[in-house]
């Protein structure tokens, strides 16, 4: 049996004239011997004969004009823009989000896709190294499973990826609602277990990059340090990561540190650190060419779920939006009182919180929805001011109602004197001179 | 990156695209709209791509991809595309024809790990050597192998009932 085990695992170097002239007559006999094998070694060959030569056919010379003609009126006549780049457009947010049917059964899930989506734009925009082997698992494997935090705190929320390909199955940990995205269409398709919700969502502009998950981030960073031979790999030594022992590696590019910690044996990563400016996030728990059944990353509505209807457009998200954000997680989350912090991180964590706060409350489901959206257009401002002209949050310890304390300010773009939200969620616009110190 | 070099890059490679998506499906039409995939999906994300995109290793996955999804599209539902073996005296594949029998690899190549597939369609249908394969996925000589090898025994039981 044993031999048997062995020649089968075999037969594939066998027909391909692999082995070693000794393994090969082994086999042989045993082909000899065991008519389970000399079928399975028949089968195989016949696979190989029935590709042969196909590395011969090639399309004509008029096929290959015609369908480079076709790609090229397309994209001439159609007036097919191509998507404008990721985080230099900030400007010029477009985002549309389409829901179709008419039940708005997601609620809060949508929302919530929609942060975590917002909380994936990056910044991240310089920075290369060559890790030489250790890079290799992170920029070739076909499929990757990986947790993701964003922010220092490792008891922070966990985006949990499943990455192939184009296609992301999205998973945070407090939220119900699962994530499928599929970035060559620019889809994403968000179902919500408990509510038996379900909607389909249009990806579009800087969205679809900053979908893409940190992966594909630290892909592109890679990538470039692989064109910066002139900067040095630090070296940081052996340590345990998450139980394990790992080596360090760490690249620093000015604005962009990139540290990957790796098993010295296996050189495969366990832990990456990306810390750009004030972002900084931690991959971990990554596996490399998992199995993934098709199913997981299916664009499909799952039988029993109502597919939401309903749009909403995220264009022009304003102060006005941010300041519900801020009324909403002091009445709900912190009866009146500000939060700590107020850091495109820090919101995934609200919105869990809100979202459920607004169960209990029994908010129906129309108006959670529209709470959602402009907690999410609150968030889009405050993310396109955290990537951009910058602020400052000072509501800690502060009170709903407080008309004397100023708890958020920053510039506007042109602008020359800031605008100053207070306590009590006034506005005043004040000269740089007068700002709190 | 401008418009200039995107036309560049179809009249660079798109003979590349064309003939590994033929080599999978055996079929210029659905070859065509592979290819048109391809540069269309490229195009609508042209300016995230740097200067430094490996673009025949990048079409190379992709083209792949997308020949693999045109695959399952066209077969429906691949279960019923692919009937276990049977028991049987008779060897159905004498039966059927050379195009009938690629149909059934590309849906057999398409229930693969993506990687295994990879290696299979450019070793065995693009006729690449393992060192330019391994070049091109970014792994080793011996991972290569590793994949074609299992690849090729999950191929033989998925068209047993075709290779006898």
């Amino acid at each position: 049996m044993h031999r048997h085990k062995h020649v089968d695992k075999r037969l594939p170097a066998f027909v391909l004239g692999e082995l070693a002239e000794s393994e090969a007559t082994q086999v042989q006999e045993h082909l000899a011997q065991c008519a389970s094998c000399q079928s399975e070694a028949r089968r195989l060959e016949r696979l190989l004969t029935c590709t042969e030569g196909t590395e011969g056919v090639s399309v004509d010379e008029q096929t290959y004009q015609s369908a480079s003609r076709q790609i090229l009126l397309a994209v001439e006549n159609e007036k097919m823009e191509p998507l404008r780049p990721a985080v230099k457009s900030h400007g010029a947010l477009i985002w549309r989000i389409t829901m179709r049917s008419s039940r708005a059964k997601l609620a809060m899930a949508a929302a919530a896709a929609i942060v975590v989506a917002l909380l994936l734009i990056s910044p991240f925009g310089g920075g290369g190294v060559t890790f030489a082997e250790v890079i290799q698992p992170i920029l070739n494997a076909q499929t990757v499973a990986l947790d993701t935090i964003v922010g220092e705190d490792e008891n922070g929320p966990v985006i949990h990826d499943i990455v192939r390909g184009s296609k992301i199955r999205r998973t945070v940990s407090g939220m119900s609602n699962i994530m499928i995205i599929d970035l060559d269409s620019a889809k994403m398709l968000t179902i919500d277990p408990p509510t038996k919700g379900a909607a389909y969502l249009d990806i579009q502009g800087p969205i679809v990059e900053g979908t893409r998950s940190y992966l594909g981030l630290v892909r592109e960073i890679i990538t470039r340090l692989d064109n910066r031979p002139d900067l040095p790999v630090k070296q940081l030594g052996e340590q345990q990561i998450d139980g394990r022992k790992a080596y360090g590696l760490q690249v620093d590019e000015g604005h962009t540190t990139l540290t990957i910690w790796a098993d010295p044996k296996t050189r495969t990563p366990i832990r990456i650190e990306v810390s750009q400016g004030q972002s900084f996030s931690i991959l971990k728990n990554i596996e490399f060419d998992v199995q993934v059944e098709d199913d997981l990353l299916s664009m499909d509505v799952p039988a029993g779920y109502v597919v939401a209807d309903g749009e909403f457009d995220l264009t022009d998200s304003s102060e006005e939006d941010f300041i519900e954000t801020l009324r909403l997680c002091a009445e709900l989350m912190l009866d009146g009182q500000f939060p700590d912090a107020m850091q495109p991180e820090d919101t995934m964590r609200y919105i869990s919180v809100i979202g459920a706060k607004l169960g209990e409350l029994n908010v129906p489901k129309e108006k959670e929805v529209e709470i959602g959206v402009r907690f999410a257009r609150g968030q889009m401002f405050l993310h396109v001011l955290a990537h951009g002209a910058g602020y400052t949050y000072a509501g800690k310890g502060v009170k709903l109602g407080d008309a004397e304390t100023p708890i958020f300010w920053y510039r506007p773009q042109g602008a020359e004197t800031y605008r100053v939200i207070y306590g009590d969620l006034s506005t005043r616009d004040v000269a740089p001179q007068d700002l709190p110190k | 990156m401008s418009e200039n070099s995107f036309e560049n890059l179809v009249n660079e490679h798109g003979r590349q695209v064309l003939n590994t998506a033929l080599r999978v499906l055996g079929d210029v039409n659905l070859a065509n709209d592979v290819h048109q995939e391809v540069f269309l999906a490229i195009w609508k994300r042209w300016p995230s791509y740097n200067g430094h995109t490996n673009w025949p290793a990048y079409l190379y996955r992709v083209t792949v991809r997308k020949a693999l999804e045109t695959a399952r599209r066209r077969n429906g539902c691949q279960d019923a595309a692919l009937p276990e073996r049977q028991d049987t005296d008779q060897r159905p594949e004498s039966n059927l024809r050379a195009d009938e029998l690629q149909q059934k690899l590309a849906v057999a190549l398409a229930r693969l790990p993506q990687r295994q597939a990879d290696v299979f369609v450019l070793r065995r249908l693009e006729g690449l050597e393992t060192a330019e394969v391994a070049e091109l996925l970014g792994c080793s000589h011996q991972t290569v192998r590793v994949h074609l090898h299992r690849g090729l025994r999950k191929l033989s039981r998925l068209l047993s009932a075709y290779l006898g």
